[in-house]
């Protein structure tokens, strides 16, 4: 399998990108696809809080980082990498993995890179899909309209709507939809992942005791969102293990540490 | 609330909290019987928020059935909603109340064809009752479980005669076995 690596990002704040990225990491696991994950979030990450597994808090300024991350994507024992971009990073990333060479060898095929750009309802946020066509050219590209405030993006206006959105000939777009405030905030609260939420798990995995109208809201959040992830070519190209695959090193190592 | 002050609850289903105040605590006591009356410009955000979360697949899970009771009015949309409403559910029972009080459809005809497609469990109908019993059943002092126990109270013959018949014509549509849920509930 080749290696692959998603960016979520933006150059906005607060539009959601680590809300997307946990959801993305939710869908993979689901879907028994292994992901290992980095958070940009530099020092403290988002992220890590609730992987903490599979999440590791680096700098993108770093170039040791940045070598963390590229220059073990074969080696790796997970060939599924999610990268959680801190707001104000995206284009300075994108110009930097320009500058070394890493977007041109996506574009031969070396590995697969996507980027999930987060967008939400501001000029701010819509002018950052100019400012890095340039950089997106033969990798895919994701606009994820984040829905989350419930609010709408310019369809009220066509001039301005299809000033953004009519004209995006390599993007897919997806939308993320709104999650009701309070089951959000509780799942933030626990510091669970939104499959344990709605499994009622707490996060060591053992049985909780959260509200069953909340769960409910992030089961159907869970749903709308997979139907979403589930459009993007970039995520149907992977290849999902099945869960015997997934199991069998654990058991090995519990062998190997009896004897 | 007027009539069931000490067990009865008032909740705003805008606000999640009131609708964990209602699904989260009905699922924790799944040995009593709860009764949700709901207004009518309620009904469609209620469903909603019950077929999002799953709730009568959940009910079930706690071994508790959902018995949906949908009020017809004289209007073909009432119909056309009580088809619409039959489809979403899946685990619950649907029974049909007809109120000879407010009348049959204005449509007999395309009515009875469409009040046909709606998947009912049951129908049930409730006979007229006159404005004077009405007064006394409206009456928050009065309650039917003391009517049905035969408790002192102070009707007269002819309104306990009345109120028994309403009862009677009700009862005999229960299903054999059922009339004391019904009571209970």
């Amino acid at each position: 399998m080749k290696p692959t690596v998603i960016m979520v990002g933006a150059d906005k704040g607060g539009v959601g990108k680590t809300t997307t990225s946990r959801a993305l990491l939710d869908y993979l696991a689901r879907n028994n696809i292994p992901a290992r994950a980095f958070d940009t979030e530099n020092p403290r990450g988002t992220l890590k809080r609730f992987y903490p597994g599979i999440t590791e808090v680096i700098d993108m300024n770093s170039v040791a980082d940045q070598m963390k991350i590229l220059d073990t994507l074969d080696s790796a024992d997970v060939k599924v990498t999610i990268v959680d971009q801190k707001a104000g990073n995206l284009s300075s990333t994108l110009d930097t993995f320009d500058r070394i060479g890493v977007l041109e060898a996506a574009r031969h095929g070396h590995f697969d890179l996507g980027l999930i750009h987060v967008v939400g309802p501001s000029v701010a946020s819509l002018d950052e899909i100019n400012e890095i066509s340039d950089y997106i050219k033969g990798i895919n590209y994701v606009i994820a309209r984040n829905f989350i405030n419930e609010t709408n993006f310019f369809e009220w206006d066509e001039k301005t709507f299809k000033k953004y959105f009519a004209d995006l000939p390599d993007a897919t777009e997806i939308e993320i939809p709104k999650l009701n405030e309070m089951a959000y905030e509780q799942v933030d609260l626990a510091g669970v992942t939104f499959s344990n939420f709605f499994e009622n798990r707490d996060a060591r995995g053992k049985d909780a005791n959260f509200s069953f109208v909340l769960r409910g809201y992030v089961r159907k959040w869970i749903s709308d969102l997979d139907a979403e992830f589930g459009h993007l070519s970039l995520l149907q190209n992977l290849d999902h293990v099945p869960p015997e695959i997934i199991a069998k090193p654990k058991v090995e190592a519990q062998r190997a540490a009896k004897k | 609330m007027r009539y069931f002050p000490q067990n009865c609850d008032i909740i705003d289903l805008s606000s999640t909290d009131g609708q964990i105040r209602l699904f989260d605590n009905i699922l924790e006591n799944p040995q009593l019987d709860h009764v949700i009356d709901l207004e009518a410009y309620n009904l469609d955000r209620f469903f909603s928020i019950f077929k999002d979360i799953s709730y009568d697949h959940a009910a079930a899970e706690a071994g508790m059935g959902v018995a949906v009771f949908y009020f017809l009015d004289r209007t073909l949309a009432s119909i056309q909603t009580a088809i619409a409403l039959r489809k979403q559910l899946t685990s619950s029972q649907f029974v049909l109340v007809r109120n000879d009080a407010i009348g049959a459809y204005r449509a007999p005809v395309y009515g009875e064809r469409e009040l046909s497609r709606i998947d009912m469990d049951r129908q049930i109908r409730l006979p007229v009752l006159s404005t004077d019993v009405l007064d006394f059943v409206e009456d928050p002092e009065f309650n039917l479980a003391d009517f049905i126990m035969q408790r002192p109270h102070s009707l007269p013959d002819w309104l306990t005669d009345e109120l028994w018949s309403f009862l009677e014509v009700i009862y005999e549509q229960q299903p054999i076995g059922t009339a004391e849920t019904m009571l209970s509930a």
